[in-house]
């Protein structure tokens, strides 16, 4: 399924269940050797227009002319993220097979994904029987309500796709650039992350800037394959709500020891989130 | 078609059908049982009309019926919606009174009179100008932008979801209790 994802070129309508909002776009995914480009193009207002290549998506809002350009440390597809190893998942996650269904008129086969604990979401994957291709996924809170979906309507896999490019010789175009590559080595930090559920690991730990102004903010993301977790630290502002937060999948949780605070972010459940924050203490000089 | 075959039934539970057509009814229903349970139905109307029974309905049936509908779950807040009071129609009715007496004055008086005429764009930003810049702040400190940016940089979800609305846990926690 992996290879299929990243290596074929496909076409269709997706539909994106999040957060009690339903978003439709057409949705093109080209592939040519080892370069790929996922490009969206919303059907609903506001009118955007997205291209993912590699680690870089470029967000163009036509009505407010404005682009914004994300530099992203780790490249991740809008359909689905899944872990490089599914052998190492099994620790983790029960993997069984579920019934056979058709998705977007095409048939596929139901892969239940089942968390062993509870610091994670339990998943569902309709895989496209023929190109092996993920039509629809669905997220699973605690209780078993579904809290998240995306799925394919219609789909077509073609021999080739153009690569797309967005038009930046736009008159009164703003372009927004937003840089999080400053890499940094987490025996660095200046905190410890004391608490971390089995198969979480680091994925990057760099330093950005955030909220419009040049205040400098560090973040670590961890991840089990399938579900992530943001730790960011900066200075404390007061404005900063200390109750969990939630939207959808995600939830979070601000700490704060001393002059800093602790913003803890993640596609889990809120025990996960309160777990890692209990863990998070400053390293002793 | 239908009408017709309706009227016959009709006809036959008031008598009124002739033998022969009557036959061919029976015949009809007997092999349709679409139309057999039609000729039960307009039956038993016709029994409860001719027997003038009524079904006597416990006194508590009604009560009992809102009592059930306010116990159902509510899943949406309930959102008491007030008609704004609205100062459209006072502010114009002043504006013609002071209008007409301007007019009325206007040639009694020997100097003429001098009237500033403020801009309509320059009117704007001296009203708006301080909720322009309150509305700036409140945008910086409003949690939820915060918030939002820290969903930007944890994955792409955002570019693909509208409307990211963080809510207080437990306010969505007791929205999925109810």
């Amino acid at each position: 399924m992996q290879a299929s994802i990243k290596t074929l070129n496909y076409q269709g309508t997706v539909v994106f269940l999040k957060n009690n909002t339903l978003d439709s776009m057409k949705y093109f995914h080209a592939a040519n050797e080892d370069v790929e480009q996922e490009h969206l193009l919303s059907l609903n207002s506001p009118v955007r227009e997205i291209l993912r290549n590699a680690d870089k998506v470029s967000c163009l809002f036509k009505d407010l002319k404005k682009i914004e350009i994300n530099h992203l440390p780790t490249h991740r597809s809008f359909i689905i993220n899944l872990p490089k190893d599914f052998n190492q998942q099994t620790a983790y996650y029960d993997f069984k097979l579920g019934e056979q269904a058709q998705v977007a008129l095409l048939p596929t086969q139901v892969i239940l994904i089942k968390p062993k604990d509870a610091f994670r979401y339990a998943r569902k994957i309709w895989i496209d029987k023929h190109h092996k291709l993920p039509l629809k996924t669905e997220v699973y809170d605690p209780t078993g309500a579904i809290i998240e979906q995306v799925m394919f309507t219609e789909l077509k896999v073609k021999k080739s796709l153009p690569f797309a490019s967005i038009n930046l010789n736009v008159a009164h175009l703003k372009i927004k650039h937003i840089h999080q590559t400053g890499l940094q080595a987490l025996e660095k930090a200046v905190f410890t992350v004391n608490n971390v559920p089995q198969g979480f690991k680091e994925v990057f730990f760099i330093q950005m800037q955030m909220h419009g102004s040049k205040q400098s903010v560090k973040h670590l993301l961890l991840s089990d394959g399938f579900s992530s977790v943001s730790i960011y630290q900066e200075a404390q502002d007061e404005t900063v709500p200390l109750e969990i937060q939630s939207a959808g999948s995600v939830n979070s949780l601000v700490k704060r020891i001393g002059k800093l605070q602790f913003v803890i972010m993640g596609d889990v459940p809120v025990k996960t989130i309160q777990f890692i924050a209990n863990g998070i203490s400053l390293k002793t000089p | 078609m239908v009408d017709d075959i309706n009227q016959k039934i009709s006809c036959f539970i008031d008598d009124e059908l002739k033998s022969n057509e009557t036959l061919d009814l029976l015949k009809e229903c007997q092999s349709n049982p679409t139309l057999q349970n039609k000729l039960n139905r307009y039956q038993t109307i016709s029994y409860c009309l001719s027997s003038k029974k009524v079904l006597p309905i416990r006194e508590d049936f009604l009560s009992n019926i809102q009592q059930g509908i306010s116990k159902d779950p509510l899943y949406f807040s309930t959102v008491n919606l007030q008609p704004k009071k609205s100062y459209r129609t006072l502010m114009a009715l002043a504006a013609c009174v002071s209008l007409i007496a301007i007019l009325i004055l206007k040639p009694s008086e020997e100097t003429p009179l001098k009237v500033n005429i403020v801009s309509s764009s320059t009117m704007a930003a001296i009203t708006t100008q301080p909720e322009i810049d309150q509305q700036k702040t409140k945008q910086k400190n409003n949690p939820n932008n915060r918030f939002n940016d820290y969903l930007q940089a944890h994955n792409t979800s955002l570019y693909t979801n509208t409307a990211v609305t963080f809510q207080p846990y437990t306010q969505t926690a007791s929205y999925k209790q109810n």
